[in-house]
């Protein structure tokens, strides 16, 4: 049998090349001359093609072999490297990891969360706000009448006679007496619309309304669920003012202002010479709000409050621009 | 309305602490604050009348000594020989003037009339109209001046019987239809009434007698008059909010105590013609003291409470349950119990009140809005640990640029933007993420890799507005891994996003038969994007944006783009299947066809012939080379019930290759 191809002596080769290999770029070569595409194997491969079944088996057979055999040894080789690697060479532990940094979630979602979260463990239920509203649902409803500034076309956006980008979370209120059985305690929250652009306001922002219809509602509870509330917010016992206020959806109306965070009660520029910060609106729900959803005011009662989270978010940050919320600076951002 | 501190500080009998005041208007519900030296006080809106000093000192008048500064005892020298005849006495309930001699209107306003008028943004004109102007910011009650020499005899409220045309004191003509109620005397008229005067009793600075009016003209009259002369004034928007009577002569006297502050006068009696009826002129509400004590929640001794329900300035009666209020018309803020007891908590203190928890039945979760939101929170943690921050953009955008996106001329216009850039509501999230992309990049923070959830609003056919929620990614080329010799592509980044795709579809929607579909868009280019399908709808988009579309927002970097709906879906039943014990074993095949034919037609083929055993079947790599393309496939088999043997894998191997190789014609 003519032996066209020397397997021994490849072998040989092979095994005289990779003991004296002492690194991975090398080993790399060889496994690319032996056992590449265009390699000393394939080479063969191609060529054998063409000759008769017999010899071609037996050249299969050895092929085969050969080419286990080599492929062995390079991977054990590697083995060895990656071993040798491990115990000997030193790295630099203090360099950077590579990859992705861990991004997050924006500023406005994290604190609806954490809101949300306090809310849910109190046992209120969450439904989901809608952005297009109509004028019922969102002023006339609310015993918003037909003339109060808000409605103007210099404070509302407006899609077209009836629709509307909604001013107030407040519409959610509507929604729900309607939709939904007594007694009802729930929050809302999204995005809402007003035409004004300063310093403290954005054309949009956020709102989260809580609200709660039943019986027995008092001033007395709404107090109480304002007060856990901040104080699961700030972390401490926070000290509050609550104070006189008019909406045409709740009657009383009250703001609650918290204790400056900056000077600490002492008066200063960020509280305007108070030491008070304004935070949050609530009230006692008004009867004729409840009456337009068919609801029978003089069994139930209901109490509601509203945040704005953009403005409780600058406020326990000592954020003094309310644009960075939207322009989404990733050096503003990542800081959360 | 904004006072001088030092003004104000006339008016109590003792000195004040102006932190104290402050407060307490704050408290009551007038939010004050203190800048230069000047008190701002916001009224509530449901308080509007109240926007006058005599309104603020009420509130107060029960928490410090106010002084009276109105001194009745005028001197009256000259005599009221204008008859007064108010035929509709519906619209007008009372009317008063007087009427001074030898004014000298040259002189110059006092400064500190002058700085009262300035700070509240009124125009001074003469003395003694910027006088009258004054005096109608503290009490409340608007005044119209009138030359009298110019007054013919008798000054009538009537209907006109005909048309007529008059000139305003700014010489404005207008036409007044027959039948509009004006103040008139023997020959002209000599007003609109509460709105506006004519011009031919008009005041100026060489006037030497004049007549002043203080009338209270009804809301309806004042309104009806405005949509007749489409005008509206300082003095009318007070009248539409109804006035404190009380003020409505005193005003006069007060006028004339300011007047001889600063020049010798000569004045007459003020002439009266009241229609008040006293009934008309209150209501009464009950308020029952158990509904009052439930209400707050909390008891309060009624001792302690009585003390603060003379503090509201409302007459009442103490019976044994129930308390009788007695409201004077102007107070329009007031019609039910509630703002009654507004009122009282108001002068008691919120702050006093003791909270109270209360027992609420549990409910049952919602469960559809559990769900979507589990799915979004999973798309948010999973999408910021790969890097990407979440944003929040404005729901309008540009329309020059929607009108590209959506290629629609239905595009939801707001009728009354803020600006041009913000001027049409979104139907896709990209401009807003290209934006964010700019500004960070001219920020040098060159690293961005985005996202955002949020609403998009389309029209259907029929011109209904439809709210979409949807997730879009942004993310530059540069912060994508650069070599991988799997794939033959230069440019793997579509890969790379696809597979981030394909962990929300797959892995968080758990829906298994998306497809892309290569389509024609105006902001993706057409070689590297592709529309996502499922269930024969689409739901998204993904791909490279178009250099062309770039080039609007002036950036020339390499970006790429994800946008999908977020499904609204009850959380699907996971089915799990058994995991065998038995070993696996694998068989790479390559496969060599023409360029045109897809992977997913070779994997369908595959799949087509079940092959029983056959668990997986994985992409290893592809490599391109002029019109032939060479894909390594890895095909992995196992039982569930014993071990296979390399013979069978090795036929099912040879079956599928065989299978391909007739399918594919290769």
């Amino acid at each position: 049998m003519q032996n066209k191809y020397n397997f021994k002596k490849i072998m040989e080769d092979f095994l005289s090349e990779i003991n004296k290999t002492n690194n991975l770029s090398d080993l790399n070569e060889i496994k690319i001359r032996y056992l590449g595409r265009n390699g000393i194997i394939n080479n063969i491969i191609k060529n054998i093609k063409h000759i008769n079944n017999d010899l071609k088996r037996e050249y299969g057979i050895l092929l085969n072999d050969l080419k286990k055999k080599i492929t062995n040894c390079i991977d054990e080789k590697f083995l060895n490297f990656e071993n040798l690697f491990q115990k000997e060479e030193k790295i630099d532990i203090s360099l950077p990891g590579i990859n992705e940094n861990y991004a997050s979630e924006h500023i406005i979602t994290k604190t609806i969360k954490e809101i949300e979260s306090y809310f849910i463990s109190q046992n209120f239920e969450f439904i989901k706000g809608k952005e297009l509203e109509n004028q019922y649902f969102n002023f006339d409803a609310l015993n918003i009448k037909k003339d109060h500034p808000s409605r103007s076309k210099n404070e509302t956006f407006y899609i077209n006679n009836k629709i509307l980008l909604r001013t107030h979370t407040s519409n959610m209120q509507i929604h729900a007496m309607k939709k939904k059985e007594l007694p009802l305690k729930i929050i809302s929250y999204g995005k809402v619309f007003r035409r004004d652009s300063d310093i403290s306001h954005t054309p949009m922002f956020h709102q989260l309304e809580g609200f709660i219809i039943d019986e027995k509602i008092t001033l007395a509870n709404l107090k109480f669920i304002i007060l856990n509330f901040l104080n699961f917010f700030f972390k401490k016992k926070i000290k509050i003012n609550m104070r006189s206020s008019y909406f045409p959806f709740t009657e009383p109306s009250m703001e609650v202002d918290i204790e400056c965070i900056n000077c600490l009660g002492k008066k200063c520029d960020l509280c305007k010479q108070s030491g008070w910060i304004e935070i949050l609106g609530c009230g006692m729900i008004h009867p004729d709000v409840l009456k337009n959803c068919n609801i029978d005011n003089k069994k139930y009662k209901g109490l509601a409050f509203g945040i704005g989270l953009e403005r409780i978010t600058m406020i326990r940050y000592k954020i003094k621009d309310i644009k960075l919320f939207f322009e989404n600076n990733i050096e503003f951002l990542s800081q959360f | 309305m904004k006072i001088k501190i030092n003004l104000l500080k006339e008016w109590f009998e003792e000195k004040i602490d102006i932190y104290e005041i402050t407060n307490l208007l704050t408290k009551y519900g007038f939010e004050t604050i203190i800048e230069d030296n000047l008190l701002h006080i916001s009224v509530p809106s449901n308080r509007l009348n109240a926007e006058n000093l005599f309104s603020i000192l009420n509130e107060l008048k029960n928490d410090y000594k106010i002084i009276n500064k109105i001194d009745k005892n005028i001197i009256t020298e000259i005599k009221n020989n204008i008859k007064v005849i108010i035929k509709e006495h519906e619209y007008c309930k009372a009317y008063y003037y007087i009427t001074i001699e030898n004014i000298n209107n040259e002189i110059k306003t006092p400064n500190e009339i002058l700085e009262h008028l300035k700070i509240n943004n009124i125009n001074s004109n003469n003395f003694i109209i910027d006088i009258t102007n004054y005096i109608t910011l503290l009490t409340g009650q608007p005044l119209s001046v009138y030359d009298k020499e110019k007054i013919k005899s008798v000054i009538i409220l009537e209907k006109i019987k005909k048309n007529k045309i008059i000139k305003t004191i700014n010489n404005t003509e207008i036409n007044l239809k027959k039948n509009t109620i004006v103040l008139h005397d023997k020959e002209n008229i000599i007003s609109i009434p509460g709105i506006i005067n004519t011009f031919n009793s008009k005041v100026d600075i060489n006037t030497k007698n004049i007549l002043i009016e203080s009338a209270l003209f009804e809301k309806n009259l004042i309104k009806k008059n405005e949509k007749i002369i489409n005008l509206s004034t300082e003095s009318s928007n007070i009248f539409k909010n109804e006035i404190n009577f009380k003020n409505t002569e005193n005003s006069l006297i007060y006028l004339i105590n300011i007047i001889k502050k600063f020049q010798n006068i000569k004045n007459s009696k003020i002439k009266k013609n009241v229609y008040i009826n006293q009934s008309e002129n209150f209501k009464f509400i009950n308020l029952n003291k158990k509904y009052f004590f439930n209400f707050i929640g909390n008891n309060i001794e009624e001792k302690v409470l009585d003390e603060f329900l003379k503090k509201i300035n409302i007459e009442f009666k103490t019976f044994k349950n129930h308390w009788k209020f007695k409201i004077p018309k102007y107070r329009t803020d007031i019609k039910i119990k509630e703002n009654i007891i507004s009122e009282i908590i108001k002068k008691y203190g919120y702050n006093k009140i003791k909270e109270e928890n209360f027992i609420f039945t549990a409910k049952q979760p919602n469960i559809k809005e559990f769900n979507e939101k589990i799915i979004k929170n999973k798309i948010i943690n999973f999408l910021t640990s790969k890097g990407f921050q979440e944003v929040i953009n404005y729901t309008f955008v540009e329309e020059n640029i929607e009108k590209i996106i959506t290629n629609k001329k239905n595009l939801i216009k707001i009728v009354n933007p803020m600006s041009e850039k913000l001027n049409v509501l979104r139907s896709n999230l990209i401009q807003g993420l290209i934006k964010n992309f700019k500004f960070n990049i001219n920020r040098d923070n060159e690293k961005v890799k985005m996202f955002e959830i949020g609403y998009t609003y389309t029209t259907n056919i029929k011109n209904k507005i439809k709210e979409e929620e949807r997730l879009a990614l942004i993310c530059s080329k540069d912060l994508i891994i650069k070599e991988n010799k799997d794939y033959t592509y230069e440019d793997i980044n579509f890969y790379i996003i696809k597979k981030i795709l394909e962990n929300i579809v797959e892995k968080i929607y758990k829906e298994k038969n998306f497809k892309l579909i290569k389509t024609h868009s105006s902001y993706l280019n057409s070689n590297y994007s592709a529309d996502i399908i499922l269930k024969k709808k689409k739901i998204g988009e993904i791909g490279l944006i178009e250099k062309e579309f770039l080039k609007f927002f002036e950036i020339k970097n390499n970006l790429y783009f994800l946008q999908i709906n977020i499904l609204k879906k009850k959380e699907k039943e996971i089915k799990i299947e058994e995991v065998s014990k038995f070993p696996k074993i694998k068989k790479d095949i390559s496969i060599l066809v023409e360029k045109n034919i897809l992977y997913e037609e070779i994997i369908n083929h595959i799949k087509n012939l079940k092959v029983k055993n056959l668990i997986n079947i994985e992409f290893i790599s592809i490599y391109e080379k002029e019109n032939k393309k060479s894909i390594n496939i890895k095909l992995t088999f196992q039982s569930l019930k014993k071990t296979l043997t390399d013979k069978i894998t090795n036929k099912k191997t040879n079956l599928i290759l065989e299978h391909l190789k007739e399918k594919l014609n290769n």
